[in-house]
């Protein structure tokens, strides 16, 4: 999503005037690109190896789950599964530049974000569905479908993953857990209601054996996709020593506000809330399953803002707001508004999502997600012009005033 | 053969000081970077094609939304858990856009293991529908849909097998083409009509597909011209618009047969995915296929894209925005563009249009950068599909525009080219360019090793 500054003159002129002077560390600034960057990428490692200790967690729920498939257990996992998404959503503002978490593995197709975090999915691709008519069809997916994936292993999901070039076929990631764990939602509104009987042997559903193998399986492809980015930015990675070299700072800046610009606007705001929006459909929801849609939004947009400022858990380090202050304080107090806008108008959308979508355009939800909307596409402008103040171009400018 | 030597033997001296470790010329003016105007999006990385145009107000942001979700989602068989994306089939090429326009590039052609992908073969006997447009096959209609839903057999089985043409350079190096031979068996209906011809066709990016709409009429045909001493003209293609019920420019598709975005959408749903809508209501099994015109279909009632749907994801491809050009003040790039023209290539891949007005603020009354005239060409016999479409002979291709193509590699992970991906990059494009194209082809041929190389730089900043 390619984002325009509102005001081009002024953001032009600035840029032009500032651009001897960002080029190097300007003690007068307060604040270096370089110690910038580098909080950035401390922070973006923090928070991958947070996500890695999350699931890791999550995976004893799930272990004693399988363990002990009852209600209760079922009920703990579904909790620890929630809770496994704390720090990874807050990650996200870090996509769309090609870095490590959504570049392509090995020059190839495909990418760890795809295998962590696809959605939406086709509840089919994975295990029985239920049809809009009412059929229950226990032959699909892959829980059924030994032909599909004889053993099921981590690497054979990921290899699934997309199959035949379907986007929608998905699985692996934190999604096709979740569809696991609450099945399919075939209410209008709330979750998924899939029984613990689901997982017991000589239980109602079939293949009940090959359901758990795909959970616990699902879970340790999460692990270690999570773990291969959490290197990637690990100290003396070289894709974070090459992201932080001196030569280099203004390409990673680049990178950085194109990252939180895209994700603001394009992901969050157009794909996310804006889809669902559009269609009234559930099924274009981020967490359809488990009808926590809304937390993850929340979430996301925190950890937007959190990037802006250079914080993270404790550490409130050198942020970009430090960059863009010196530049432009009004823009910075601007840019700063809005991140906070944004969160105030997604805590502001009644739960559960897939009900605010339905209705007429001046229902409270419906006006509530609008407002959202505009503040995320705002925010992605503001990102494109705070990106143009402190002399970095991710976006096109009009010649003419 | 080589016209404009004078301006050839200068490049060439360029070239050599650069090569040659010499202060290199910074004669050149730095190209433009906005190959789609406003319409330009600066993103490079391996999303480049997905970007929205800018200043889209909310109502178009909207429908761009709900465009990109349509346009990856897969359609499954009816009935199925979602009443919004069933209908899939009975016979289909694909189950989403995205299948073969991944990432809104070009999908592969092939599998790792040879099985076709991203390819489809448009079939037709001798003559003409009462539209102008080809004459579908009677059995199988105007492509051949290998898949079908469960209890549907799919149409037949595509296969295509490559012979190396080996050939050389003008200075002796060697290059091989690879020559398909395409093959269909397994006819699961019966055997197709009399004097059945097909045509086999990739999916191109859909980048930049607004601009290239909102080019006025007007424009296009200012660059229909009789033959040039180089044998180069360019006719219009005239094809049917099924919503105006009339015979208009076609201006889409790897033969200018479709003359909208929202047509060639609805067209590609029905036809590639199975899915019927407000303009095309009927399904494409014919009236002997007796399993396909059984099953069960998403329609609610009449058809089954909502116009809505239809609608959107027609915007989503007028809005993709044009990834920037790149490397726009190296020299050897620069006179890469230069040989481009004096070659004969920019004769048909023109380098700059114009837009007209557009609903879109950033469409609109732009300078874009296609390299496409968007007429048609003669390409010779080796690139002939000898399927004729509309005003489209055999031999006649579509100029394809050429922006965004230098980023191919880095979206789709593959560099195959041409209207059925037998080019594995830029240089073997060039060298299967025939008919009006012999010229530019065989000036690039004969070139220098440095020359060639600055013409590839070139085209790969677009």
């Amino acid at each position: 999503m390619s984002v325009t500054s509102r005001n081009c003159l002024p953001c032009l002129v600035l840029a032009g005037g500032l651009l001897a002077g960002c080029s190097s560390d300007d003690a007068s600034a307060g604040v270096s690109r370089s110690a910038v960057v580098a909080n950035y990428s401390a922070n973006l490692y923090a928070a991958y190896s947070d996500s890695v200790l999350d699931e890791q967690a999550f995976q004893s729920d799930v272990d004693a789950f399988l363990a002990h498939p009852t209600e209760d257990t079922l009920a703990t996992a579904r909790a620890g599964w929630l809770a496994s998404r704390a720090h990874y959503m807050l990650t996200e503002g870090a996509r769309f530049y090609d870095g490590p978490i959504d570049g392509p593995i090995d020059g190839g197709t495909n990418n760890h974000e795809a295998l962590l975090n696809s959605w939406p999915l086709d509840e089919a691709f994975i295990d029985y569905a239920t049809t809009k008519d009412g059929v229950v069809n226990e032959d699909v997916g892959i829980v059924n479908m030994p032909d599909l994936l004889s053993e099921i292993t981590a690497e054979g999901l990921d290899e699934l993953n997309g199959y035949n070039d379907e986007p929608e076929n998905v699985s692996s990631g934190y999604h096709a857990v979740e569809f696991l764990l609450w099945g399919q939602a075939l209410k209008d509104v709330g979750p998924g209601e899939r029984p613990a009987a689901d997982y017991v042997i000589g239980g109602p559903s079939k293949n009940p054996d090959r359901r758990a193998d795909y959970l616990n399986v699902a879970v340790e492809g999460i692990i270690s996709h999570l773990k291969a980015v959490q290197e990637a930015w690990g100290p003396s990675a070289s894709y974070r020593v090459t992201f932080e070299k001196d030569a280099n700072l203004e390409h990673s800046l680049t990178h950085i506000f194109t990252g939180l610009a895209k994700f603001s606007k394009g992901e969050l705001g157009s794909q996310r809330i804006g889809a669902a929006y559009e269609s009234k459909h559930r099924h274009d929801q981020h967490d359809c399953f488990s009808s926590q849609t809304l937390v993850d939004y929340e979430r996301d947009a925190r950890g937007v803002q959190a990037m802006y400022l250079g914080k993270y858990g404790d550490n409130d380090g050198p942020g970009l707001d430090d960059l863009v202050k010196a530049a432009d304080p009004a823009l910075d107090a601007e840019l700063k508004q809005k991140l906070e806008d944004s969160i105030a108008a997604i805590v502001a959308i009644p739960k559960p999502f897939e009900d605010a979508i339905a209705g007429d355009d001046d229902s409270e939800g419906r006006k509530a997600i609008q407002a959202a909307l505009t503040a995320l596409s705002e925010q992605g402008d503001a990102f494109g012009a705070a990106a143009a103040a402190i002399g970095l171009t991710i976006t096109v400018d009009d010649p003419e005033p | 053969m080589m016209r404009e030597a004078g301006r050839i033997l200068g490049a060439l001296v360029v070239l050599t000081g650069c090569s040659g470790g010499a202060t290199p010329d910074q004669s050149l003016a730095p190209a433009d970077p906005k190959s789609g105007g406003l319409s330009t999006t600066l993103d490079d990385s391996s999303q480049a094609y997905g970007n929205s145009v800018s200043k889209l107000d909310d109502e178009q942001a909207g429908k761009f939304s709900l465009g990109h979700s349509v346009f990856s989602r897969a359609w499954v068989t009816a009935p199925a858990t979602t009443d919004n994306l069933d209908g899939l089939g009975p016979l289909f090429n694909a189950r989403a856009c995205a299948s073969c326009h991944s990432k809104d590039g070009r999908s592969a052609p092939f599998n790792a293991s040879g099985a076709l992908l991203g390819m489809l073969f448009r079939l037709s006997i001798p003559g003409s529908a009462d539209n102008g447009g080809p004459k579908p096959d009677p059995v199988y209609g105007d492509q051949l849909r290998p898949f079908g839903i469960l209890g549907v057999p799919g149409d037949a089985t595509p296969h295509v097998t490559y012979e190396e043409l080996p050939g050389n350079y003008g200075d002796g190096e060697a290059y091989s083409l690879q020559k398909p031979s395409y093959a269909i068996d397994g006819w699961n209906y019966g055997e197709p009509g009399e004097g059945l011809m097909i045509s086999p066709r990739t999916g191109p990016s859909v980048i930049g597909l607004g601009l290239l709409e909102a080019v006025p009429e007007d424009e296009i045909l200012a660059n229909v011209h009789p033959p040039d001493a180089d044998g180069v003209q360019g006719v219009p293609n005239y094809v049917w618009d099924a919503a105006q019920q009339a015979t208009v420019l076609g201006r889409f598709g790897w033969k200018a047969n479709q003359p909208s975005t929202l047509q060639q959408t609805a067209g590609a749903f029905v036809g590639d995915i199975g899915i019927t809508s407000s303009l095309f209501r009927s399904g494409t099994c014919t009236p002997t296929m007796t399993a396909c015109n059984s099953a069960t279909t998403g329609a609610d009632p009449d058809f089954e894209l909502s116009d809505q749907a239809w609608h959107a994801v027609g915007f989503y491809m007028r809005a993709l925005a044009v990834p920037a050009r790149r490397a726009v003040t190296d020299q050897v790039a620069l006179q890469g563009e230069l040989l481009f023209t004096t070659f004969g290539c920019a004769s048909c891949h023109r380098s700059t249009l114009h837009t007209g007005p557009s609903d879109v603020e950033t469409l609109a009354n732009q300078t874009i950068h296609p390299y496409t005239d968007l007429l048609l060409h003669d390409m010779g016999s080796d690139l002939a599909d000898d399927r004729p479409d509309y005003q489209a002979s055999g031999s006649q291709w579509r100029t394809p525009p050429l922006w965004g193509l230098g980023l191919l590699q880095k979206v789709n992970q593959h560099s195959f080219m041409l209207h059925d991906a037998r080019a594995r990059g830029f240089a073997e494009a060039i060298l299967w360019h025939g008919g009006e194209g012999t010229t530019a082809r065989e000036n690039f041929r004969l070139a220098t090793a440095p020359e060639r190389a600055a013409l590839l730089k070139f085209l790969e900043s677009l």
